[in-house]
C-alpha cells in the first residue's frame, strides 16, 4: 500500500489540505476553490480544483471525500464550498451533479460554535447541509448513517442546542480513530479546540474558535510512537494556543498522548502575527514559542499564504516567519505554499508519511519527449509579431 | 570513498550528442565546470550531486542515503542517445545489498539504478534528459523513504539484466513447490533433482531447460535413461537430457540482501553457498557417488528465501542459477578456478501464460479437420491462445509448394501436416501436459467416435466430401460444426457456424452464402467470378477449385485472423437459442490499396419438411419462407395461389434448400378449384438469380395452396408433376411440389 500523504494546496492566503491515508481514506481540511484558480491560464495560479479531483476517489462515477473538516467559516477556508460540494440527499445525486463534478462529503465535521454568524454564502451552505444531516440524525432517519449523511459534531454548542446528538460529538481532549465509519489503526486525530470558553467570550470571533487538531500517523499499529504528527490550526490565535498548552498539560495529554508534538505545523492564520501576539513583533507570547518547542527533529512549518515578503502585510507577516524559523533546524524547513517549488508556478507541497517522519516527495510525473500544447497555452494568447 | 576518485578525465573527442547531454546535465545540476571521466572504453561519466529529500528523522530503515548523494551519469561515447544514460552511485559504500531496483553489479562496480521496468533505451527515447534526471532523484527519494518497491508487500528480485548471456528455462512454481516442501532427494542433503535438457538448437539465448522433478523412487531409471540417450546413433538431437540440482538453505533462513558478488569460479561459488549454510563441494561429491552427475556442464540452482513474496512469482524464494563447467575427471578434480557462469531464469511458455497474454479464458476442445494453410493458421492461433485440447485431422503430407502459405517450415517437409503441427504445439508447451494434442493422420471420413471428445469441429478443407460426411454424421448434441474457406482468389473469406441442434445445418449456410449474392455485392462478385473463372494456375500442384487458387500468404493470414477472432467469440456464446452464423471477411484490392471489411449474418433455424411421397428427400426452408407461404395462402383464400421455389437441390444429401419464393408470376390465375402458374417474365427473373449466384441458385420447384385444406396432391397436381419430372430430369433437378394447406406444408419430391 502507498504511504499516507498530506498535501497542502497553493491557495494564497487560505487553507486547503488533503490527508490521504494508507487505505485510501481522504480527509479534506478546509477548501479554497476559487473560479480564478479553476479557469486561469496563468501558471502562477495553480488549478487546485483539477488537482483536488485528480486526488480524490470516485464511487459510482462520483467524486467523494471521506471526511470534510471545516476549521471555521471564514471565506478563505470555505471558498467554493457551495459550488463544488454536493449538498442534499445523497440518493438524489444525479447526472447534472456528476457533470459539475460535485464532490460528496461522506462525513462532515461540524463545529456548532463557528457557524452561527454567517459571513458568506459558502459558510451558509455548509451550515445548511450540516443542519440537514443533523436533522436526519435527530429524527433517527433510516438513511442517517449512509455516506453523504454522516456528520460529526466537534466542540461545544453555542446558541443552538445539540445535546440530544452528543453521541456524534468529539470535544477538545478527545481522540478520534473512526473516520467515515471505518476504524483506523494507524491514524487518529486529537482534538485541541475549540474550547467552550470561547462561547461565552463577548468578543467571540471565528478565528479564535477554529477547530485545531493534531493528525497522528503510526508506521505500524503496534507502535507506541508516532511516525508523523501534523498540527492543523485553522486561524487560531495566541490565546487559543495558550489555552491548548495549559489544558493539554493539565490533563497530561502532552505526555500521555504526545498531543503537543509536531513534525508538520500549518502556521495558523496564514502565517499571521496573531499566533504570536496581537501587539508588536517585539512582544512574543511565551506560550506560542513553547508550542513551537514541541517540534520534533527535522520538523517543517508550512505557511499557506501568499508570498511572504518583508513588508507590513499581515497575514502573512514576515516577522512571524522569522519566529518560526528560529524553532526549525534550517530555513529550508519553512515552506510557503506560494513559492514552492517556484514562485512562477507554484504546486502543492506534498509530504509522504514514512516510518521516519514526513518526507517531501519530489515531482513524480515525467513528461514525454514529444507532445503539443493545448488551447490553454500560447494558442490562447494574443501574439503580435513583426 | 568515491569511484570517481580513481577515474581519469576523458581525453578523447566527444560527439556532439554527448557534449549536448553534458550541457543538459550541467544545467540540471547547476554545475559550471562539469568533469568528464572515463568509466571504460565505451563510456564516460559525469559526477553530480543529487539533493535527496529525506524524512524528518533520516532515511527509513536507516538505509545509508544522505541528503547529498554523489552520483555518476553514464553516457555511451559512441551510441548516446540511442543507448540510454545510466545513473550510478559514486559511493563505493552505497548500500546496494539492501536496495531493490538496482541492476546486478559486483562490489567493484558502481551501483547502477534501475529506473525503468522495461528496456531503458526504449524508455529514454521517449523522454527528455531533465525528466530522466528527475527520475533518478525520485529513485533516491524512494530509496530513502522505503518506497522503492512499488508494491511494498512484495520483494523485488535481483535484476540480472545485462549480466547474463544464457538462460535457464523452468517453471518457478514447480521448483518452488519442491523447495517449500523440503522434498530432498536424500534426507541429509538439502537438494532436489529435476530432469531437463541442454537445448542444442536454441541459439545463444537459451542453454538449459528443466521440466520435471526427479524424486528418489524414479531417480535410477531416469539417470539410466539419460545416460543411454546420447548413445543412440544417427539421431539429430535437439536437446541433450540432463539433471538440474536445486539447493536451499537447510535452516530456512530469510535473506533480504541483494547479490553484490557474482561467483565466477568454483571457489567463489562454494563461498557463496557456504554463506547460505550449504557445503556445495561435499554435496556434489555425494551426488556424484549416487551417480547423479552425468554431464560435465552442471546446472545448479540456489533457492534464497526472501522476506516477502518475490515480485512476479508465486512464492518467497528467489532462484539464482549457475552452470558449473566440471573437469572431465569429475567433482573431486574441480578446483577453485573451475569456471562458473551465472544464468538468468525464464519461465517456459505455458498454457496459463498463453491464456493470459491472449486475453482468452475459454478454449473448448476443438477438432480441426484440415491442416492445410488455412487450417494451420487457425490451429496455431488457437494453440498460441493456450488451447491444449486440440485434435488435428489431415492425411496430407507437407510438400514444397505448401511453404507458400503453410505455418510449417522447410524442416517439416515430407511430414504429415497434422502430426507436424501437433509436434510443434507440444514443443510450445514443454511445461504442460499435452496429451490432448492429437494428430489423426487419415482422411476425415474415417473419423468416428472421436467426435465425442470435441465441443468444436472446424472444417477448413473446402471439401464437399468432408462436408457431406459431417452432414451425415450424428454429432454429439453439444458439438458445433464450423467451416471456413477462402473464395474469390482471396478477396473473400467465408465462415459458417451451425446453429443449435445443427439447424441451420452447414449445407444450409453454404448455399445461403450463394443465395445472398442476390443481395450482397461482394458475394455476387465472388459468385460471378467463380462462374467465369478459368483455371490458369495449375503448375504448382494446387487444386483447381475456387477455394485453393493462387493466393498470397498475407491475404490468407488476414482471413485466418478474422476467422480466429470469430471462433474465439463464438466459443463464448451461450448454447441456448444459438443461431447459425454466416460471416464474411473481404479484402478488396481492385481500387488500389486494400479495403477490408467484415459482415455477420445471424441465420435462424430452417424449417425442415420431409417428402410425403416416400422419397428420402428433405426440403429445408430458410427462416421466414414458411410464414410467407401461409401469408400468401391466407390472402388469396378461398382461391388457390402459388408460384415457384428458389433454391438448390443436392442429390448427394437428398436435400432441397429453399431460400425464396416467387408468387404468382405474370400470367398466373388462381381459382377456388385450381391455380395456373404463369410464366411471363419468370425465366428472366430466374436467370437473373442464376447469374448473380454464379449458376448455383435457381428454380427448384413449385408451390401452390390448398385453401380447402386438401392434405394431399390433387389429381391435377399428380398430372402436372408427371409433366414436370420430364422437364426437370433434363436439367437435372428433382421435381418438387410444395402444397400449402391451412396449417401445414406438404412436400413431394421426385427424382
Amino acid at each position: 500500500m502507498a504511504n499516507p500523504t498530506i498535501k497542502y494546496f497553493p491557495v494564497g492566503n487560505g487553507d486547503m489540505s488533503l490527508i490521504t491515508l494508507e487505505d485510501g481514506t481522504r480527509i479534506l481540511v478546509d477548501c479554497k476553490l476559487t473560479a480564478k484558480s479553476d479557469e486561469s491560464t496563468d501558471p502562477k495560479i495553480y488549478d487546485v480544483k483539477k488537482d483536488l479531483l485528480n486526488s480524490l476517489q470516485k464511487r459510482n462515477g462520483n467524486y467523494y471525500v471521506d471526511v470534510f473538516i471545516l476549521t471555521h467559516g471564514d471565506r478563505d477556508h470555505c471558498h467554493g464550498f457551495k459550488d463544488n460540494f454536493y449538498q442534499g440527499d445523497p440518493a438524489k445525486y444525479e447526472q447534472k451533479h456528476r457533470d459539475q463534478n460535485l464532490i460528496t462529503m461522506d462525513t462532515m465535521w461540524f463545529s456548532p460554535m463557528i457557524a452561527e454568524q454567517y459571513t458568506n454564502d459558502d459558510e451558509d451552505a455548509h451550515q445548511c447541509e450540516a443542519e440537514r444531516r443533523l436533522d436526519l440524525h435527530r429524527k433517527n432517519h433510516a438513511d442517517k448513517d449512509k455516506p453523504g449523511n454522516r456528520i460529526k459534531i466537534i466542540g461545544y454548542d453555542s446558541n443552538k442546542d445539540y445535546k440530544d446528538l452528543n453521541h456524534l460529538r468529539a470535544v477538545p481532549g478527545d481522540l478520534v480513530t473512526r473516520f467515515n465509519d471505518v476504524d483506523q489503526k494507524k491514524f487518529s486525530i486529537f482534538i485541541h479546540a475549540p474550547f467552550k470558553i470561547h462561547l461565552d467570550s463577548p468578543d467571540k470571533d471565528k478565528n479564535s474558535a477554529s477547530i485545531v487538531f493534531q493528525a497522528r500517523f503510526k508506521a505500524y499499529s503496534w507502535d507506541s510512537d508516532f511516525c508523523c504528527l501534523a498540527m492543523f490550526g485553522g486561524d487560531s490565535d495566541y490565546t487559543t494556543w495558550a489555552q491548548i498548552l495549559e489544558r493539554t498539560k493539565r490533563f497530561k495529554n502532552d505526555v500521555n498522548q504526545q498531543a503537543l508534538n509536531w513534525d508538520l505545523f500549518l502556521a495558523p492564520h496564514h502565517c499571521s502575527w496573531s499566533f504570536f501576539n496581537d501587539t508588536s513583533e517585539d512582544d512574543v507570547q511565551s506560550t506560542s514559542l513553547e508550542a513551537l518547542d514541541y517540534a520534533r527533529r527535522g520538523a517543517w512549518v508550512i505557511a499557506s499564504s501568499k508570498k511572504i515578503v518583508n513588508n507590513d502585510d499581515n497575514p502573512p507577516y514576515a516577522d512571524a516567519k522569522k519566529e518560526y524559523i528560529k524553532k526549525l533546524s534550517g530555513t529550508d524547513k519553512f515552506l510557503n505554499t506560494s513559492v514552492e517549488p517556484k514562485e512562477s508556478a507554484p504546486e502543492p507541497i506534498i509530504f509522504d508519511i514514512t516510518a521516519k517522519g514526513p518526507a517531501r516527495a519530489p515531482k513524480k510525473s515525467t513528461g514525454s519527449a514529444s507532445g503539443s500544447a493545448g488551447g490553454a497555452g500560447a494558442a490562447g494568447t494574443v501574439v503580435t509579431q513583426g | 570513498m568515491l569511484h570517481s576518485d580513481s577515474l581519469q578525465p576523458h581525453a578523447g573527442e566527444l560527439s556532439a550528442e554527448v557534449l549536448f547531454a553534458i550541457q543538459e546535465i550541467s544545467q540540471y545540476f547547476g554545475i559550471n565546470d562539469p568533469k568528464v571521466l572515463t568509466l571504460d572504453q565505451w563510456n564516460v561519466v559525469i559526477p553530480v550531486t543529487y539533493s535527496v529529500s529525506l524524512p524528518s528523522r533520516g532515511a527509513v530503515d536507516d538505509i545509508s542515503i544522505s541528503n547529498e548523494e554523489p552520483m555518476l551519469i553514464q553516457l555511451s561515447l559512441n551510441s548516446y542517445p540511442h543507448i540510454a544514460p545510466y545513473i550510478l552511485s559514486d559511493r563505493k559504500n552505497f548500500p546496494r545489498a539492501r536496495l531493490s531496483h538496482l541492476y546486478f553489479t559486483t562490489d567493484g562496480e558502481p551501483a547502477r539504478l534501475c529506473l525503468a521496468r522495461n528496456n531503458p533505451h526504449e524508455w529514454f527515447a521517449t523522454i527528455k534528459m531533465s525528466d530522466f534526471l528527475d527520475v533518478g532523484g525520485q529513485w533516491l527519494y524512494k530509496a530513502a523513504t522505503g518506497q522503492l518497491d512499488d508494491d511494498g508487500d512484495e520483494f523485488d528480485p535481483t535484476r540480472l539484466e545485462g549480466n547474463v548471456f544464457k538462460n535457464h528455462i523452468y517453471r518457478y512454481d514447480m521448483i518452488n513447490e519442491v523447495v517449500i516442501n523440503d522434498q530432498r532427494l536424500v534426507p541429509n542433503l538439502p537438494v532436489a533433482l529435476f530432469g531437463g535438457a541442454q537445448l542444442l538448437k536454441a541459439g545463444t539465448l537459451f542453454a538449459f531447460q528443466t521440466n520435471v522433478p526427479v524424486p528418489l523412487f524414479v531417480f535410477e531409471s531416469v539417470r539410466d535413461a539419460i545416460r543411454e540417450l546420447p548413445k543412440s546413433e544417427g539421431k539429430d538431437l535437439s536437446a541433450n537430457p540432463m539433471l538440474t540440482f536445486v539447493f536451499w538453505d537447510p535452516d530456512g533462513s530469510i535473506d533480504n540482501r541483494y547479490l553484490t558478488s557474482r561467483p565466477e569460479n568454483y571457489g567463489q561459488l562454494k563461498t557463496f553457498f557456504s554463506l547460505r549454510g550449504i557445503d556445495l563441494h561435499q554435496a556434489l561429491l555425494k551426488l556424484e557417488e549416487l551417480g547423479a552427475i552425468i554431464r560435465l556442464g552442471l546446472c545448479v540452482i540456489l533457492a534464497i528465501k526472501r522476506p516477502r513474496k518475490v515480485i512476479g512469482y508465486n512464492g518467497n524464494y528467489e532462484f539464482v542459477n549457475f552452470l558449473i563447467s566440471l573437469p572431465s575427471e569429475g567433482v573431486a578434480a574441480a578446483d577453485n578456478d573451475t569456471e562458473v557462469t551465472i544464468q538468468g531464469h525464464i519461465e517456459p511458455f505455458n498454457k496459463d501464460m498463453a491464456n493470459y497474454l491472449s486475453a482468452r479464458d475459454q478454449t473448448p476442445t476443438t477438432l480441426y479437420i484440415g491442416a492445410g494453410s488455412l487450417g494451420s493458421k487457425l490451429i496455431l492461433h488457437d494453440a498460441r491462445s493456450g488451447n491444449l485440447q486440440i485434435g488435428i485431422c489431415d492425411d496430407d503430407k507437407m510438400l514444397p509448394h505448401n511453404l507458400i502459405r503453410h505455418e510449417l517450415f522447410a524442416d517439416q517437409l515430407g511430414q504429415n501436416k497434422a502430426e507436424a503441427l501437433a509436434t510443434v504445439i507440444k514443443q510450445f508447451y514443454p511445461a504442460d501436459s499435452t496429451d490432448k494434442i492429437n494428430a489423426f493422420e487419415f482422411s476425415a471420413i474415417f473419423l468416428d467416435r472421436i467426435f465425442q471428445e470435441y465441443k468444436q469441429i472446424i472444417d477448413t478443407t473446402a471439401s464437399v466430401q468432408v462436408m457431406n460426411f459431417l452432414l451425415a454424421k450424428q454429432l454429439p448434441a453439444n458439438t458445433r460444426y464450423y467451416k471456413a474457406e477462402i473464395a474469390d482468389a482471396g478477396a473473400l473469406g467465408l465462415f459458417y457456424a451451425e446453429g443449435q441442434n445443427r439447424n441451420p445445418r452447414m449445407d444450409d449456410l453454404v448455399n445461403l452464402a450463394c443465395f445472398y449474392a442476390t443481395k450482397n455485392q461482394q458475394l455476387r462478385t465472388w459468385r460471378m467470378n467463380d462462374a467465369h473463372r478459368e483455371v490458369t494456375h495449375l503448375n504448382v500442384g494446387l487444386g483447381c477449385n475456387s477455394t485453393t487458387s493462387v493466393l498470397a500468404d498475407d491475404m490468407l493470414s488476414f482471413h485466418a485472423s478474422v476467422f480466429s477472432r470469430i471462433l474465439a467469440t463464438a466459443a463464448s456464446q451461450p448454447r441456448q437459442d444459438m443461431s447459425g452464423i454466416l460471416a464474411m471477411s473481404s479484402l478488396d484490392e481492385t481500387t488500389g490499396f486494400p479495403n477490408i471489411g467484415t459482415e455477420y449474418i445471424e441465420v435462424q433455424a430452417f424449417d425442415v419438411l420431409t417428402c410425403k411421397a416416400g422419397s428420402e428427400w428433405q426440403v429445408r426452408l430458410m427462416g421466414g419462407i414458411k410464414e410467407l407461404l401461409f401469408e400468401n395462402s391466407g390472402q388469396q383464400a378461398p382461391k388457390e395461389t402459388g408460384g415457384v421455389l428458389i433454391g438448390i437441390a443436392n442429390y448427394k444429401t437428398k436435400t432441397i434448400h429453399v431460400f425464396d419464393i416467387i408468387a404468382e408470376p405474370q400470367g398466373s390465375h388462381g381459382a377456388c378449384g385450381g391455380f395456373v402458374r404463369g410464366a411471363i417474365g419468370l425465366p428472366a427473373e430466374i436467370d437473373e438469380v442464376k447469374q448473380k449466384t454464379g449458376d448455383v441458385i435457381g428454380y427448384i420447384g413449385e408451390w401452390h395452396t390448398h385453401p380447402m385444406n386438401l392434405k394431399r396432391l390433387s389429381t391435377r397436381d399428380e398430372a402436372t408433376i408427371a409433366e414436370l419430372k420430364e422437364l426437370n430430369r433434363a436439367v437435372p433437378i428433382p421435381t418438387c411440389a410444395l402444397i400449402v394447406t391451412l396449417d401445414e406444408l406438404l412436400v413431394y419430391v421426385y427424382e
